[in-house]
């Protein structure tokens, strides 16, 4: 049954080297040694819990005569045949199943059909990997029985020993903790949240730990202080039991709910990326973007090579030509102290603007100021909260102070020098006044930029000028004559690539979330023994079978949704916090993933709901 | 009007050998009696309790409590009908080690919803008659075998049932607070006129009872009264049973 489980876990590894030919080879390694940590974990505890629950099993053979080495062998061989059994059947659906990952995979990633290919190495390192995991499990497990004193094996499991305790204090900071966390996150802007991550991490894992292992036994303690409820029908069965239930179980919550955290922020954040493809138009306003660095004698030919593919292709296209100052900087407050900065007039930049069909109302700066030139829409916070910048200009010392930020991005971010950082925001030069522009003129160089716009969507410039871009882009900083950005290249790029992340992400978190489960599903099993001579009890005392369930559904309940819960607070804060970083609205992107998670465990819920009662009432009746 | 009425009944045990466990037994028990089942093991008896407490169906025969057949009930009220008019002691006690020995007393009034003060009335008064009013705070394994079983008699009592059902409640205990129970189940049985089904295999504990029933190879065998005098009851019971043969000493009558 518990193999079962893994089965499932097994063959996703390997589902996952199947999809490894694919582009994103980095994220698959990585995704996949994850998994195999975790895998081993699971199984380890997995196995670990079931030894535990036949103890008495155990006990029996010893005092049969079978020697301790005896019992350690068969153990072994036990769990190497389930092992193998295991591997033999997470291979097979995965194999029988891989057309349909395949499909859904290529759907995902926006590309065509994927062929139905497998790898033998695949299925090679699948096996090798978990023929160790299992080799090493099993011979650790003889460990996990630990004392193989008959008494100790015959009277495990009989007794709870003493009240959960509790301190004041503990409780008390648990609260603080997550509290101060909450406030951090949601109070983070976009400057200071990269450095609160660290922190505000560590604050709310150990504030979930004493969350679990205190706070909740306090607020159960107050419960017991309300006799009037307390002592009213099942609460008082149902109380006392949580008590226990939280104890022994405070570890397990916790990891289940750091579990299922890192899950949902994984997820939501590559499902909010993906929209980041959305703003990709804002991004890149213009099609194709050229630009000729000063004494470019390439840039002709290149142009004309793009006129006549634009063409080619039937597309109607515009052009705008704007010139750009290459000024050398001589001292800056800037961090990183750059030596060249794009300049650009602003009535170029208003011109840029009114050719990609956007509007603004923006004021030119004063003679001494210039304003930000933003690189991209994302980068938009962190440059407004930075500390304006002033530079001094080579040749004539000129000076220029930041007034403010621009507020659409008129050329694609690889098309000029990259300054600031990661900070402070990427930005790609200044805006100054026309006079200003006009009056440094002649002391630099005039790099040209050529723009085409067409009407026609993102897709119809897909693969333009192949040749003189990689990935549909040139860098100003690869250091040839020119740069250049091809728009529907790019933009098919960036939804693969985040496509693929997506996906993986998705992956890697179903197999954490069912783990997850996984987890509290073993903790019921090895408490089951225990609950069902309680609940026998309880039967003959004459409870019925319909307080029976809502005593078991409530119990469970809890344990299925307390630590996931907790996790969707923590996430809907993590959520908070990132949104002051992106520019973009991820509340519908957060929503749905943590509702489809929520729906995904009460089904999980229900189903374990039914075996178990089905289980308890096994015993007796 | 009878307490308890048995009449004929017959319980089968179907399988690749059917079993017949009880064999047409029929009793009576009035208000207010102290009753105790003996026999040798495999005789009957648990499968007689199970029976009349309803764990269990009848193949035939009918039981009849205060008037009522709990067997024609569905699932649901029978339940509701073993928490109202019955009260169970085991051998194991059966205790909730998650509760203190107060909330284990009042379980049964809690799941009806009594008001509070009428709960923690009745728990004191029964923890004080049966010498068990010290512990009350304390969780079952902090207390003694004895302590544990009283506390499961205050939990049968405490919502005065028609009938009290035993099983082997002194199996688990040491001399001394067997003497205990024993004088605890006496005392309710006078002071409440408590009706009292004992099944047991103690002759000591059995010497308690008004009447011992005694049954074999799932046949009513045979049945004593007490009269004035517990110790030549006793005497009688231990008679008995070697006559039964195979309680005591496991020995059957034969080789006796």
């Amino acid at each position: 049954m518990v193999f079962f489980v893994c089965a499932v876990f097994l063959f996703h590894p390997e589902l996952r080297d199947r999809v490894a030919w694919q582009s994103a080879l980095l994220v698959l390694g990585q995704a996949e040694a994850i998994m195999f940590v975790f895998c081993f974990l699971f199984v380890l505890y997995s196995v670990g819990s079931f030894l535990r629950s036949r103890k008495r099993e155990f006990g029996v053979l010893l005092l049969h005569g079978m020697t301790v080495k005896q019992l350690r062998k068969m153990v072994f061989t036990e769990n190497m045949l389930v092992g193998l059994g295991a591997l033999g059947a997470g291979i097979l659906g995965g194999l029988l199943t891989a057309k349909l990952f395949l499909m859904a995979g290529a759907n995902l990633l926006g590309i065509e059909e994927l062929s139905f290919h497998i790898s033998p190495w695949s299925v090679l390192l699948t096996l090798a990997a978990f023929l160790l995991l299992f080799l090493s499990i099993s011979s650790f497990t003889t460990m996990l029985l630990g004392s193989t004193r008959l008494i100790d094996l015959f009277q495990s499991g009989a007794k709870r020993e003493g009240q959960p305790r509790f301190s004041k204090g503990l409780s008390l900071l648990a609260a603080t903790l997550l509290i101060a966390s909450y406030t951090l996150a949601v109070t983070a802007s976009a400057s200071t949240v990269k450095l609160r991550v660290v922190p505000v991490t560590l604050m709310t894992m150990l504030g979930t730990y004493l969350f679990f292992s205190q706070a909740g036994l306090a607020v159960i303690h107050l419960l017991k202080r309300n006799l009037a409820r307390y002592w009213h029908r099942t609460n008082l069965i149902l109380i006392s039991n949580l008590s226990y239930r939280l104890k022994e179980n405070a570890w397990m919550f916790f990891l289940v709910a750091m579990i299922s955290t890192i899950t949902f922020c994984a997820v939501g954040v590559f499902a909010s990326v993906n929209r980041l493809s959305a703003e990709f138009d804002r991004d890149h306003p213009a099609e194709i973007g050229y630009v000729a660095k000063p004494g470019s004698n390439v840039s002709a030919g290149h142009l004309r090579q793009i006129r006549e593919e634009l063409a080619a292709r039937g597309l109607a296209f515009h052009e705008e030509e704007t010139d750009l100052l290459l000024a050398e900087v001589a001292s800056t407050t800037l961090a990183g102290a750059p030596d060249q900065l794009a300049l650009l007039s602003f009535s170029d930049y208003t011109k840029l603007v009114a050719a990609a069909r956007m509007t603004t109302r923006e004021e030119p700066p004063d003679a001494e100021g210039a304003l930000v030139l933003m690189s991209s829409q994302r980068e938009k916070l962190l440059l407004q909260e930075r500390e304006p910048a002033s530079y001094t200009l080579g040749a004539g010392g000129i000076r220029l102070d930041e007034e403010g930020v621009t507020q659409h991005v008129p050329i694609s971010d690889y098309l000029t020098p990259e300054l600031g950082d990661f900070r402070g925001g990427n930005f790609s030069g200044l805006v100054v006044s026309d006079a200003t522009w006009e009056k440094l003129a002649p002391n630099f160089g005039r790099a040209v930029y050529t723009a085409f716009y067409t009407d026609a969507g993102l897709e119809a410039t897909v693969d333009i000028a192949k040749n003189l871009t990689e990935n549909g882009k040139m860098k100003y900083e690869t250091g040839l004559d020119y740069a250049m950005a091809v728009s529907g290249t790019l933009f098919e790029v960036q939804r693969t690539t985040y496509g693929a992340l997506l996906f993986f992400a998705l992956l890697v978190g179903t197999v954490f979330f069912m783990s997850a489960g996984s987890f509290l599903y073993f903790r019921l099993y090895s408490d089951l023994d225990y609950d069902r001579r309680q609940y026998a009890a309880l039967t003959k005392l004459g409870v019925t079978r319909r307080e029976m369930e809502r005593i078991v559904t409530a119990q469970l309940g809890l344990m299925f949704f307390l630590p996931v819960g907790v996790a969707l607070v923590h996430s809907i804060f993590a959520f908070i916090a990132l949104q002051s970083y992106l520019f973009i609205p991820i509340a519908w992107e957060a929503c749905l993933i943590l509702f489809s998670f929520c729906f995904v465990q009460g089904m999980y819920f229900y189903f374990i709901r039914a075996r178990y009662l089905r289980n308890l009432q096994k015993g007796y009746l | 009007m009878p307490i308890l009425q048995v009449r004929e009944i017959s319980k089968i045990y179907e399988g690749k050998i059917s079993t017949k466990a009880l064999d047409h037994v029929s009793f009576r028990m009035e208000e207010g009696e102290f009753v105790g089942i003996m026999g040798p093991s495999g005789s009957g008896k648990t499968s007689l309790l199970n029976v009349i407490a309803t764990i269990d169906e009848p193949t035939s025969g009918t039981v009849c409590i205060a008037g009522q057949n709990p067997h024609e009930l569905d699932q649901e009220r029978m339940a509701l009908f073993r928490r109202r008019r019955l009260g169970f002691i085991f051998q194991h006690f059966n205790l909730l080690d998650t509760l203190t020995v107060e909330e284990n007393i009042v379980l049964p009034l809690t799941l009806e919803g009594t008001p509070m003060q009428e709960m923690k009335r009745n728990a004191a008064d029964l923890a004080e008659r049966l010498g068990i009013a010290g512990v009350l705070d304390k969780f079952p394994h902090e207390i003694s075998g004895g302590q544990m079983q009283r506390t499961a008699i205050a939990r049968a009592m405490i919502h005065h049932p028609s009938l009290l059902l035993a099983d082997e409640p002194t199996g688990n205990l040491d001399s001394k607070s067997s003497r205990d129970v024993m004088e605890a189940f006496a005392m309710v049985n006078e002071a409440k006129r408590a009706a009292i089904l004992m099944v047991t295999h103690d002759a000591f504990a059995a010497s308690f009872c008004h009447r011992v029933i005694f049954i074999k190879d799932g046949s009513m065998y045979n049945e004593i009264y007490r009269g004035d005098n517990r110790q030549a009851f006793f005497q009688k019971i231990i008679d008995m049973m070697s006559l039964l043969g195979g309680d005591t000493d496991h020995l059957s009558s034969a080789r006796l």
